[in-house]
């Protein structure tokens, strides 16, 4: 009986195509909005996530805002790295400087760190070396430049060229030792990475900045066997006993903790967007009511023949709610095929991000629809079901 | 086979009783074809409703094939309508969507009869009435007379116990109706009961007996 329910209702709908087409629409653009915004909201927060990770998610970077007079030298952090939870630390100072070859020249962030930093942060360099201890008990005039230094500034397109060659630097001369791999995202552009940057020696750093505090302000640490959170908590007691209980003296900032909060926020964000798309999806149910409380009236002559020749009132029920259930079903199935569509698109013209189907907001998208099919189909329905086919029969639709 | 034990039926409008049908009785036997005459407002459709299971009497008993038809549901009038009866109306009365096949397959699907049962019963049924040709045309690509023999032919595949026949030929022209009428006789002559309601003296005459219905009486019931 489902199956024949299931056929005298495609009958049904395709003999009215246009007012069933219409009658999806509001099914089809409330499931294509909410299985659009929470595709891209988690699209968005996964690429975001991923840049989060490609410029060491695996990283602490600790501030000291007050030092109570104390301030953290050098020795205080190679101290550090005799917790069980710390696996390497390098102080961390950033400042801007001009930066010139005989091509060109550009304002670049300066990064002073030690030969630990690129591990830390999981750079990569696309040739030379890294800084060495030696480098930084000498203060040398030693850099590693990003390849937009390579390129713009001293106008050298094979980064193994740029190795040996001098740029510099707040007008110091000094030697390219290495050149970093370009991380090309937005966060690291935000971050100042892949634009115009060079590491050099902390000490160097201390030297040649003009804005350089003497002392260690910043520091990132890597942990032993990947546990930031024990690593957190080391650091974090030490910093306590040495500045007098204050937690206000410095700050910890985790990404994994910035990653939770992402999480979180994007998947609020999505309860919000999911909702407002589950009211236009609610509403198209209610147009579906509309036009099925249309049908029935429409079809009351039908009804009365169906009842005459033998149908019962559960069969005539099926019918209508099928063939509610039906159109909703249809109009999600569109829906989503619109999504993906939009979503290829998308990707297509903004490459830095793939969006793709989320398939829990689709089969959550499936059942939603099916439910309002099912719940704004049922009145209608039952309209239908207990008219008396007497009545019906006599009825001049 | 078809017996009417005081039947009435009794409306009420307003402050005013009316008794559209009053103590009926009547006696038909299987196999026979019976037509039921009177004007309008006699009290003719109240007949075939109750007769038809499309609605109960008031007072009185009507047995069908044996079985009384009391105070069922309405989900079991329409299962007995189903197997017992095979209605064929003024105007018709077929679906417009659907196809001459999907109407005479209609009340064998919800008779839950097989696919494979079903498809020869329709198709043996639409060729009784001619129409296995134009088995895919809808209601509206066919003439008046062609879909009266539709509708027929859904009366015929059901195999019903009663053909119940409501002005068949009344929005027919004659010669369609006498086309009609001679389909009639056929399976009249083939076994089937037929009770025939009309006003039209011509087409009554055509049966085997007449029954008279006026103001709700059934006064003439010769047997």
């Amino acid at each position: 009986m489902f199956l024949q329910s299931l056929k005298m209702a495609m009958e049904s709908i395709r003999a009215n195509k246009m007012r069933s087409f219409l009658t999806m629409l509001g099914i089809i653009i409330g499931v294509f909005s909410l299985v659009v915004l929470v595709s891209m909201i988690s699209g968005a927060s996964g690429s975001i996530t991923d840049q989060i990770q490609s410029i060491g998610s695996d990283s602490l970077t600790i501030s000291i805002i007050d030092d109570k007079g104390e301030p953290l030298e050098y020795k205080d952090l190679e101290a550090m790295t005799g917790l069980d939870s710390v696996d390497k630390i390098s102080p961390y100072v950033q400042t801007t400087a001009v930066i010139k070859s005989k091509r060109n020249s550009s304002n670049a962030s300066i990064f002073g760190v030690n030969g630990d930093y690129a591990e830390i942060s999981e750079q990569t360099l696309l040739a030379g070396r890294n800084i060495k201890r030696a480098d930084y008990e000498n203060s040398s005039l030693v850099a590693i430049v990003s390849q937009k230094v390579v390129h713009d500034v001293m106008q050298i397109q094979d980064a193994d060229n740029a190795i040996g060659s001098e740029i510099r630097i707040a007008g110091q001369p000094f030697k390219v030792i290495g050149v970093l791999m370009d991380t090309d995202s937005d966060t690291s552009m935000m971050l100042g990475f892949g634009s115009y940057t060079a590491y050099i020696p902390y000490t160097t750093a201390l030297k040649v900045g003009r804005n350089v505090s003497r002392t260690v302000t910043t520091f990132v640490v890597s942990a032993s066997e990947g546990d930031l959170d024990q690593a957190e908590e080391d650091i974090g007691n030490l910093l306590l006993k040495r500045f007098d209980n204050d937690e206000q003296a410095f700050y910890i900032m985790n990404f994994k903790n910035v990653m939770s909060v992402m999480d979180e926020v994007s998947g609020t964000l999505s309860l919000i967007m999911g909702g407002v798309a589950g009211i236009s999806l609610l509403v198209g149910g209610i147009g579906i009511m509309n036009i099925m409380l249309v049908s029935v009236t429409e079809r009351t002559r039908e009804i009365g023949i169906r009842k005459a020749i033998g149908a019962t009132r559960k069969e005539i029920l099926l019918q209508f709610l099928i063939e509610a259930m039906v159109i909703s079903l249809f109009g999600c199935l569109i829906g989503i095929g619109l999504s993906w569509a939009a979503l290829v698109i998308v990707t297509y013209f903004y490459k830095k991000i793939t969006f793709t189907l989320v398939p829990g907001v689709v089969v959550l998208a499936t059942v939603f629809s099916l439910m309002i099919g099912l719940i704004f189909g049922m009145y209608p329905a039952n309209k239908a079901a207990r008219k008396k086919p007497i009545d019906a029969l006599r009825y001049d639709g | 086979m078809i017996i009417f034990r005081d039947v009435s039926r009794i409306y009420h409008i307003g402050d005013t009783t009316l008794r559209a049908l009053d103590h009926a009785n009547m006696h038909i036997r299987e196999g026979e074809f019976v037509s039921i005459i009177g004007p309008s407002g006699s009290g003719k459709s109240t007949l075939m409703n109750i007769m038809g299971c499309l609605d109960l009497a008031d007072e009185g008993e009507y047995f069908l094939d044996g079985q009384e038809i009391r105070k069922y549901s309405e989900d079991e009038l329409a299962r007995i309508r189903n197997r017992k009866i095979g209605f064929i109306f003024q105007n018709f009365n077929l679906i417009g969507r659907m196809d001459a096949w999907g109407n005479v397959e209609l009340p064998l699907i919800y008779q839950r009869v097989p696919a494979a049962e079903r498809k020869a019963r329709v198709e043996d049924a639409l060729q009784k009435v001619g129409l296995y040709d134009r088995r895919h045309h809808r209601p509206t690509e066919l003439s008046g007379g062609q879909q009266q023999r539709v509708a027929i032919a859904r009366a015929i595949a059901v195999k019903p116990s009663l053909f119940l026949a409501d002005e068949p030929t009344g929005n027919l022209d004659s010669r369609t109706g006498e086309d009609i009428m001679k389909m009639f006789h056929e399976l009249h002559e083939a076994g089937n009961t037929i009770v025939l309601i009309t006003h039209d003296n011509g087409v009554a005459a055509q049966a085997e007996r007449r029954i008279n219905i006026r103001d709700g009486h059934v006064t003439e019931a010769d047997w």
